[in-house]
């Protein structure tokens, strides 16, 4: 006998509702859930720290909430030591480290004779993934080619080099400055933190020097200033030893236009 | 009128049992754990006992317990603590071991033959379902915390089942229902399962 159940519509309707909505069958492979990352590169850079790149091969089941990594000097990171977050651009994401703290908490530069282990991690809202242990060997920090090579130790005012004595930090009004004295006047190089390798861009404004600038004064009798936007160029040649070396940089001589060209080595 | 004459089953089902004619069903459950539940626990067979009233008119209505002894779908959870402070964030690497996943499962159910003959009867049914889990884990979050837990939570929800049943003779049947019951777990949230259950009766007249 077949019963005539259209006679009890919301039994029917509630049974049929509760059998067939929203069946969500877990992913075969519990696995699929979590992330799959991985360290794809590292990147020296001139000021002595390292860039590290990593990559999200699978976000996993949700997205990605967090990536970063972890680096040791010894050891294999566990994702807790020296942990840094990047931010997501697109798949990848980077890291810079320019030190890492010991397991007694305390800080070291990196050394670029040294090596170094880097785990990269992503979490999503499942869970995480932590990859396996990169090994940054000893690098060779990267040196910036200035296009000139005037002689060690000397300025240029556009009559010729003039052998200096290089000098610095001092502080002035919460300002580091690096000196050439000479006897045939001063350069004084004023920045807003202690020098650094890379590419310095020459201001004006004394006052007002952001990070990447610095403001080169000529003093013999008179003061002058070197023009903005020239090409400041600092390597660091050994530890905390930095050659600076400018090139034919624009200035207003007491009404003669000329230039001004340097290289010293300040520590 | 039906609504009363389920609660009214259930009610003389439950306090009755041994003086009412009805069937004693052993069963063979597999429960399935889908959606979020599925993630964390494996599929997992578990042995219990119904007892079933016979069709009055069309509806009977019955009570099931089961027992299931679960084992989860890794030995070791991945889990992600943090902990933010002056503007950055931490995120701890964290492992989770579950030691023991047990549930005892209560259904109350009200069935109704689609098709009844004397050799095969189609019913659908819907119920009651109600759990309660015997739960241990253990977690570590390294730099923010440790953590063991035993203790356990209370499921309770609505199922729903489509089954076949074949009599032999006036004494036995066996019986397969696939049910599908959607459940609220005590403070953790909504979730839900498949369940295959095949049975072997024995009429008390």
């Amino acid at each position: 006998m077949q019963n005539s159940y259209y006679k009890y519509p919301a039994f029917f309707s509630l049974l049929m509702a509760t059998l067939f909505v929203s069946c969500v069958r877990p992913l075969k492979d519990v696995e699929d859930y979590y992330p799959e990352v991985e360290v794809v590169s590292y990147t020296p850079n001139i000021d002595g720290s390292i860039t590290i790149t990593g990559r999200i091969v699978s976000t996993g089941h949700t997205e990605i909430e967090y990536a970063g990594m972890s680096i040791t000097s010894t050891g294999t990171p566990t994702g807790s030591e020296n942990q840094q977050l990047g931010n997501l651009s697109g798949d990848t994401f980077s890291v810079t480290y320019d030190g890492v703290e010991d397991e007694d908490g305390s800080y070291f530069e990196l050394d670029p004779d040294h090596t170094y282990f880097v785990r990269a991690f992503a979490a999503n809202d499942d869970g995480y993934a932590i990859s396996e242990t990169f090994t940054i060997d000893p690098w060779e920090i990267p040196t910036i080619d200035a296009p000139c090579t005037p002689p060690l130790n000397t300025y240029n005012v556009g009559s010729g080099n003039v052998s200096a004595f290089a000098s610095g930090p001092t502080m002035s009004a919460g300002q580091y400055q690096y000196s050439l004295t000479s006897l045939n006047g001063d350069v004084m190089f004023t920045m807003n933190q202690p020098i650094h390798a890379g590419f310095y861009t020459t201001s004006t404004e004394g006052g007002f020097i952001a990070n990447d600038e610095v403001m080169i004064s000529y003093t013999n009798f008179n003061y002058y200033v070197i023009s903005a936007g020239s090409t400041v160029y600092v390597n660091e040649t050994s530890d905390n030893v930095f050659e600076v070396t400018v090139c034919a940089a624009p200035f207003n001589l007491g009404g003669l236009s000329t230039s001004f060209t340097t290289r010293f080595v300040v520590d | 009128m039906r609504i009363s004459f389920f609660i009214l089953s259930c009610a003389f089902t439950l306090c009755t049992p041994l003086l009412s004619t009805g069937q004693l069903t052993l069963n063979i459950n597999q429960f399935r754990p889908t959606g979020e539940l599925g993630k964390g626990l494996e599929n997992k067979i578990g042995f219990g006992a119904a007892w079933v009233q016979p069709f009055e008119d069309v509806w009977r209505s019955s009570i099931g317990l089961s027992f299931f002894k679960f084992d989860t779908r890794m030995d070791v959870f991945p889990v992600v603590g943090t902990i933010s402070s002056g503007g950055n964030t931490f995120v701890s690497l964290g492992e989770q071991r579950f030691e023991k996943y047990n549930l005892i499962a209560l259904d109350f159910m009200a069935d109704y033959a689609i098709v009844e003959r004397d050799q095969f009867i189609l019913f659908g049914g819907l119920g009651i379902f109600l759990g309660a889990t015997s739960v241990a884990y253990t977690a570590e979050y390294p730099e923010i915390k440790s953590e063991s837990y035993s203790g356990g939570d209370r499921w309770f929800g609505l199922a729903g089942r489509v089954g076949v049943e074949l009599p032999i003779g006036d004494t036995f049947a066996v019986r397969a229902s696939a049910d599908r019951k959607y459940f609220v777990i005590t403070e953790n949230g909504y979730y839900s399962a498949n369940q295959i259950q095949l049975g072997f009766s024995y009429y008390f007249n």
